[in-house]
């Protein structure tokens, strides 16, 4: 128990600097940075600049985890994955902030090895020296979350240990979320009954928000997929945007993803359920949203 | 040269074990080797199957090389090349007994199962993959062995998570292991007991006999027999002093009496007279003569093996599952698989497509497809469901029982149709939501669409997104089936209703 009271306070303790920083911050440093541009790596390089610089996020030492979306057995261009550029460039961002190590993992719905090569995100992260591994079952340690719908799930002990954790989901059309975003991309790291959840998914990822606070979280909306997602799998419905979201706040940034799809963010459950649990904030008219064009 | 018989034993065990293990693909469809290529060369598969399915398979041919040296050497297939055989040797060294009485007319028990296999054959019931030595010792590695070394394999790791929980990584062993020999998740199979128990019975026949299995019951064996006793290279025995120290050491049976009544077809060329013969009277020879012949059948005997193959038929066949107008719900065979009554004729039972399959969902029958297609591959989604992008079962099998088929074809054949419970789906019956089957749903255009539904809880009307299936998209991969979250039984479930392969298993008009 002694164990799980201090991976609590350390969360808390994280989450607290985060929200530290955010008022200390001065007027310029914005809430998002939405980034349009065709070079991935310039793409994250200058929206760091304007969230005040990778190393304002990733420390000397830290041991980060990139969490991105390969739930599916799909190559890149069906956008039901991450884009691997997009991880392989925040692997490169992190060491350059003088991260000690980067793990890349998610909980597949496919088959693991199948997803993690399709999805290309394996071998370009591990280009740059990150640590790609497929979920251990027993490396699941149950959390208690004392939420409304969840009082206590299995969450990923790596995502509990890490320094920093970057949340880097694909913007999708799905069945029952009508969107997936950064906060349905937390389901990649809890174990259980996850199909469950379904019953309650907007409550359900809302609790998840209470343990789970990703340092930042980039939106990758490089191509999104509008329809019969989040699995995919034809071309036709896929758009190409080349933008990334950017931001501290992951219901800030979900808020933000909901535009691509023309969907206002208070049509979607858990976004309302995390502002209304004061997780995050949805309002985007009174967010400072830092637009750039490479 | 008993020396070299070992060595040469050994080369092909562990060829066939490597082929074996490297029957697998983690990451993509390209698998580096496989075990198929054994069987390619057995020529009792390859009678078997042409006589039932009354088709030729080209690689198959390759099972003339076993003949022409069979016809050379004599059977120097079962002494140098069989790793079932192998086997029996090693598990042999156990038995310590000295004298071993054959009894010659035992021998002739294997040409009776050959004659009566082949018979069954010929009225279309393929039964070699039960009996044949490389089927046995490749589907036993499936079904027994590998999944135990799975076992032990994970259970060390465990222990060792458990002693070392701070380690960051897992260690390097571990991923190469993972990576190239043993699957990152357990494996399990049906019938593993059984398939298990045959297997450890046949092995440890030796400690009644020492090639106990080789001697009295193997239908390729007896084949190469044949085909052996006219066999250029011959025996030839000088002076001898009638210590019959070779006959206690023969491992075919060969030298069942005497010397003097050796039977040709029996020798299995193991070289231990050679080599224990303490004048070095005995040597092999190539030579013009003709050989002495086999053992006597009996006109009688043979004929009612090959007879009774007759009767065997009737009751392989008083199974329904041989009606073309039945099928079984649950009888989900891999993509690829070709018609049911030919499927069944054509499947030797390996197991390779059970091996391979990457989430383990290929699993052998019992009696779903009837007596004669026992241990051949079903799937059953609730243990895993068919990967939408693979197709390792097809590329493996090797009586194209599962045809070759492209990534593109297998995303164009149904295995089956998705069905839904609307009794226990929770949308319907409890009005909340839910729609997994939806999300996992891999076709492009959904085959799983979701309508807002309005169901009665409690006299009032609650409005909720309901799964629907549309069966012309579905194609029955199942995973809908494997992440349902209603327990035991699953309101979705995949049944064989609409499979392409079959005409008669149709709902619909067209």
């Amino acid at each position: 128990m002694k164990r799980r009271e201090f991976l609590q306070n350390s969360i808390l303790t994280i989450g607290g600097l985060m929200v530290g920083k955010n008022l200390l911050s001065d007027e310029a440093n914005p809430d998002l940075v939405v980034v349009k541009g065709s070079n991935i790596n310039s793409m994250v390089d200058s929206a760091f600049k304007y969230l005040g610089g990778i190393k304002s996020f990733i420390k000397k030492g830290d041991i980060v985890v990139i969490k991105p979306n390969i739930g599916w057995d799909r190559s890149p261009e069906y956008a039901a994955n991450t884009n691997p550029f997009l991880v392989s460039a925040l692997v490169k961002a992190c060491f350059e902030a003088g991260a000690k190590s980067v793990k890349v993992f998610d909980h597949t719905v496919n088959n693991p090895q199948r997803c993690y090569k399709n999805s290309g995100i394996k071998d370009e992260a591990e280009k740059y020296g990150a640590t790609v591994t497929y979920i251990d079952e027993s490396r699941f340690k149950e959390v208690n979350i004392k939420g409304e719908k969840l009082k206590s799930w299995p969450v990923y002990k790596d995502v509990l240990e890490a320094d920093k954790v970057i949340n880097v989901p694909v913007a999708k059309t799905h069945g029952i979320a009508r969107l997936t975003l950064g906060i349905k991309n937390l389901m990649g790291v809890i174990g259980g009954s996850r199909r469950r959840l379904h019953q309650d998914i907007d409550q359900s990822l809302a609790d998840l928000t209470l343990v789970i606070k990703p340092t930042i979280t980039v939106l990758d909306a490089i191509r999104i997929l509008t329809a019969n997602g989040p699995t995919g799998g034809d071309l036709k419905d896929v758009k190409q945007l080349n933008t990334i979201v950017i931001g501290r706040d992951m219901v800030a940034v979900d808020a933000f993803g909901c535009t691509f799809f023309g969907i206002d963010s208070k049509d979607i459950g858990y976004i309302m359920a995390c502002h209304k649990m004061g997780t995050g904030r949805s309002d985007l008219n009174n967010l400072k949203i830092k637009r750039i064009e490479l | 040269m008993r020396r070299y018989r070992i060595i040469s034993q050994a080369i092909f065990l562990v060829l066939l074990l490597s082929l074996f293990i490297f029957t697998r693909s983690s990451t993509n469809n390209n698998i580096f080797t496989k075990a198929t290529y054994f069987l390619y060369f057995d020529p009792y598969i390859a009678i078997s199957y042409t006589l039932a399915s009354k088709k030729i398979i080209t690689v198959l041919l390759l099972c003339i090389t076993t003949i022409v040296l069979t016809a050379i050497l004599g059977r120097i297939f079962c002494g140098w090349v069989c790793p079932l055989g192998t086997l029996n040797d090693l598990i042999g060294l156990l038995n310590r007994s000295k004298s071993e009485v054959i009894k010659k007319n035992h021998l002739r028990y294997k040409y009776y199962i050959l004659l009566f296999s082949l018979g069954l054959a010929l009225t279309g019931i393929n039964i070699s993959g039960f009996i044949d030595p490389l089927s046995i010792i490749i589907r036993s590695f499936t079904i027994i062995i590998y999944p135990l070394l799975n076992l032990t394999f994970h259970s060390f790791y465990e222990i060792f998570t458990y002693l070392f929980s701070d380690s960051e990584l897992p260690p390097r062993i571990y991923t190469f292991l993972r990576d190239y020999i043993i699957e990152n998740h357990r494996v399990y199979f049906f019938q593993s007991i059984l398939i298990g128990t045959i297997f450890i019975v046949i092995l440890f026949a030796n400690l009644i006999m020492k090639r106990f299995w080789c001697k009295y019951m193997c239908p390729l064996g007896a084949l190469l027999g044949i085909i052996g006793r006219y066999s250029i290279l011959k025996k030839e025995i000088g002076e001898c002093r009638d210590c019959n120290l070779c006959q206690m050491e023969c491992s075919g049976g060969a030298i069942s009496i005497s010397k003097s009544d050796e039977i040709p077809s029996e020798c299995i060329l193991c070289m231990n007279c050679t080599n224990i013969c303490p004048d070095e009277a005995i040597s092999f020879r190539i030579s013009g003569k003709s050989g002495k012949g086999a053992i006597d059948l009996g006109k009688r005997n043979t004929l009612i093996s090959i007879s009774s193959s007759i009767l065997f038929y009737s009751l392989f066949r008083s199974s329904i599952t041989s009606s073309s107008n039945f099928s079984s719900a649950r009888l989900i065979r891999p993509p690829g698989a070709i018609r049911e009554d030919l499927f069944v004729r054509s499947c030797i039972k390996c197991g390779l497509c059970m091996k391979v399959c990457i989430n383990n969902c290929i699993q052998p029958t019992l009696f779903e497809a009837g007596f004669e297609g026992m241990w051949t591959p079903y799937i059953v989604p609730r243990i895993n469901y068919c990967e939408y992008n693979c197709n390792l079962c097809s590329q493996v099998c090797p009586t194209d029982a599962i045809r070759k088929i492209t990534v593109e074809e297998k995303h164009r054949i149904k295995i089956g149709t998705a069905q839904i419970d609307k009794n226990r789906c929770l949308p319907y019956r409890d009005g909340i939501g839910c729609l997994v089957c939806e999300e996992v749903c891999p076709v492009p255009d959904k085959a799983i669409k979701r309508e807002k539904t309005g169901v009665q809880i409690n006299n009032e009307t609650r409005y909720v997104l309901v799964p629907r299936v549309v069966s012309s998209l579905c194609i029955g991969c199942g995973v809908c089936e494997k992440h349902c979250p209603v327990n035991d039984s699953p309101a979705i479930y995949v049944t064989s209703a609409g499979e392409s392969r079959s005409k008669e298993n149709q709902n619909y008009l067209e």
